[in-house]
């Protein structure tokens, strides 16, 4: 099982360039590839349902490719760098696994062991311990280390917050309109205050987790 | 987080303030931190919702692409090949195209229409006014009043598009009506030619046999694997059109 469905840095490097000039083919090659890696890699301590599976799987996806988008991984002169422009040391599907793995523990809310899972062995020993591993991928947007972590937290939030929030900022309906979409709030009034709920929890959890690994 | 801030702050990101209030409303932020510092955070928060939906859709899009292909490539792997062998490369045909399966079906129908003409000019006897005729010698039956006679088209195409339950419902429902149609057949059983008789049979067998084949397909996609293969393991043991292909899958799935 070791190194199974690894790509080389130079498929990671077209696949990573493709993707971040929006070419289809490439960003379905980037979901096989991380895909398969998943399937033959997550092997998560609790039993995880195949819909939680499937969540966190998108999740961790997303974040990946919101760091191909903001170019904290990218390609220069057909290599494959990361932070501070050095080059992959690792592979892009072990990255990703990270991620997953960061993924995993937040939504199972399993709390920090002091260790974490070699991704390629599947043993576990210390290479980085959680905070480490939250700042090196979660949360390294250094320009901006708010952004990662409200784009992390809003990936826990719970379904009805995200689609609250997703109407509203994004389709930017109008609380009428939403009203019509979500038929189970009675009123705007109780439509807003929801939103304002799921607004201030997002705050408090970034702030905890900004008081957790930056203070 | 101030909830009358949080209005004000919602309609001027969302472009709902006039000129006036919203220089009003920058002007107040100016002096006010609290209201800096929730604007600050509102404004990144209809950012990063805004950019993941973006990428979550890219991501929708990127596996209806993938599983797409997954689907094509599965269909066009699995042609018969034979019994011992999983696949080979397909020849001409697809799955999509039914060229040499619907010619084999068009002369079957030829054929069957014309004998019928052929039987049913020995057995009709006209209409005829004299009361001494006998009239106990009944039509024979039409081979295009059988329900049977309509093509699997609906049923491939939901297998097609992934419509897995759908297909099962429209087969199991062709099942019923061959059944139906084979029974009333053994009922009038006397009335019709033994060779019309026979051909019948076959019809009936074709329809079910390749029914059973589109069944194994849709639990498959529903990922009934062991139903597929009980299907599967009867249909290759059969001289049927479909034997050869029923063999390939069984070997791919067993």
């Amino acid at each position: 099982m070791e190194k199974e469905n690894q790509i080389s840095n130079e498929e990671a490097a077209a696949i990573v360039d493709g993707v971040f000039h929006h070419d289809i083919k490439m960003g379905t090659a980037l979901y096989e590839v991380c895909l398969d890696y998943f399937k033959g890699h997550f092997h998560p301590i609790k039993l995880v349902n195949e819909y939680d599976k499937d969540d966190i799987f998108q999740n961790s996806l997303e974040t990946l490719l919101e760091k191909i988008d903001n170019r904290k991984i990218y390609v220069e002169d057909g290599e494959l760098k990361g932070k501070d422009g050095k080059s992959f040391t690792g592979s892009l599907t072990t990255y990703f696994m990270s991620i997953a793995y960061l993924k995993y523990k937040e939504f199972f809310r399993v709390p920090p062991i002091g260790f974490c899972i070699d991704i390629d062995s599947g043993k576990t020993h210390q290479l980085l311990n959680d905070a480490d591993l939250y700042k090196e991928i979660l949360y390294d947007d250094e320009e901006n280390v708010t952004l990662s972590i409200i784009a992390d937290c809003i990936s826990k939030m719970s379904k009805r917050c995200s689609q609250i929030l997703t109407l509203f900022y994004y389709k930017e309906m109008s609380l009428d309109e939403i009203l019509d979409e979500i038929p189970s709030y009675k009123s705007k009034n109780a439509l807003k205050t929801e939103k304002n709920k799921c607004m201030n929890s997002l705050r408090e959890s970034a702030n905890a987790i900004y008081r957790r690994f930056f203070i | 987080m101030n909830q009358d801030y949080q209005d004000k702050i919602d309609q001027y990101l969302l472009g709902q303030m006039n000129e006036d209030v919203r220089l009003a409303f920058e002007k107040e932020m100016e002096s006010d931190s609290e209201l800096q510092g929730q604007f600050k955070f509102t404004k990144d928060v209809k950012k990063v919702v805004s950019d993941r939906n973006r990428r979550l859709t890219q991501i929708r899009e990127w596996e209806k692409d993938y599983n797409n292909k997954k689907k094509v490539a599965t269909i066009e792997k699995y042609e018969a090949t034979g019994s011992g062998f999983e696949y080979s490369k397909r020849p001409d045909s697809t799955y999509k195209k039914t060229s040499r399966h619907a010619k084999r079906q068009y002369i079957y129908w030829i054929t069957g229409v014309a004998a019928i003409f052929i039987v049913g000019f020995f057995l009709f006897k006209p209409v005829s006014f004299d009361q001494n005729e006998d009239m106990s010698n009944p039509v024979p039956m039409s081979q295009g009043s059988l329900r049977g006679s309509e093509d699997n088209s609906a049923i491939k195409k939901d297998l097609e598009e992934g419509r897995y339950d759908a297909a099962l419902v429209l087969i199991e429902d062709r099942e019923r009506s061959i059944e139906e149609e084979k029974a009333l057949m053994e009922q009038n059983k006397s009335e019709i030619d033994s060779d019309e008789y026979s051909y019948l049979q076959e019809v009936f067998q074709i329809q079910s046999d390749e029914l059973h084949l589109l069944k194994a397909y849709a639990l498959i996609g529903l990922k009934r694997i062991n139903e597929a293969i009980e299907i599967l393991e009867e249909l290759r043991q059969e001289e049927s059109p479909f034997k050869l292909q029923a063999d390939s899958l069984y070997n791919h799935y067993k």
